[in-house]
């Protein structure tokens, strides 16, 4: 299972961060893992290209981004990473689940 | 690009496929825990088992376990019994 963490403060994204295993096929097969994973390299490169951020760390089966005071366009590139997420989570619920705190 | 794309990022680990076999219990250590000829106190196990593989002879008895146990102290046979069953019986030595 694929484990979605993302956290909002006052309107805005200050943490997100993906980890855990699709376990949907093996790998080199696994699909869910692909788009995934697209999203979320997509993502690190959209935001230390556009948006200038460094707080971002890739890990075994994990990435995270922290980003404490988001700017609009900071903002805007993780709130597009989020659904793009949240598009693949709708049609493969039981190999990803996402988990969103509001503070 | 600063962050080169894994595509298989968040897949299992190398070539792993998900198997539901793999589990075992452990062996039970069935069997005969006293042999022909050997003696055996009162009480003592003769035969582990499940079912009735070998029957209960003179002076032994079966267990809730199918266990077979000496109600007798003596020497332990090994017998026909009809046909195609065993039993194991205990003799007592002569005085």
């Amino acid at each position: 299972m694929i484990r979605v963490r993302c956290t909002v403060k006052r309107g805005k994204i200050t943490h997100l961060d993906v980890s855990g295993h699709s376990g949907s096929a093996d790998r080199g097969e696994d699909l869910i893992c692909a788009g995934v994973s697209t999203v979320m390299f997509g993502l690190c490169n959209a935001l230390d290209e556009i948006a200038g951020i460094e707080t971002i760390r890739v890990d075994q089966n994990l990435i995270a981004v922290d980003i404490p005071e988001p700017d609009q366009v900071a903002d805007t590139i993780m709130r597009t990473g989020l659904i793009q997420l949240k598009t693949v989570q709708e049609q493969y619920s039981q190999f990803m689940k996402i988990q969103l705190t509001e503070e | 690009m600063k962050y080169t794309l894994d595509i298989q990022f968040f897949a299992s680990k190398k070539g792993v496929s998900s198997t539901k076999n793999g589990r075992d219990s452990a062996g039970r250590r069935l069997g005969a825990k006293k042999a022909d000829g050997q003696f055996a106190n009162a009480g003592s196990i003769l035969y582990r088992q499940r079912g009735t593989r070998i029957f209960p002879g003179k002076n032994v008895k079966r267990g809730g376990d199918d266990t077979l146990f000496a109600t007798a102290s003596g020497i332990v046979k090994y017998e026909r019994l009809g046909k195609d069953k065993k039993q194991v019986s205990v003799y007592p030595e002569e005085a």
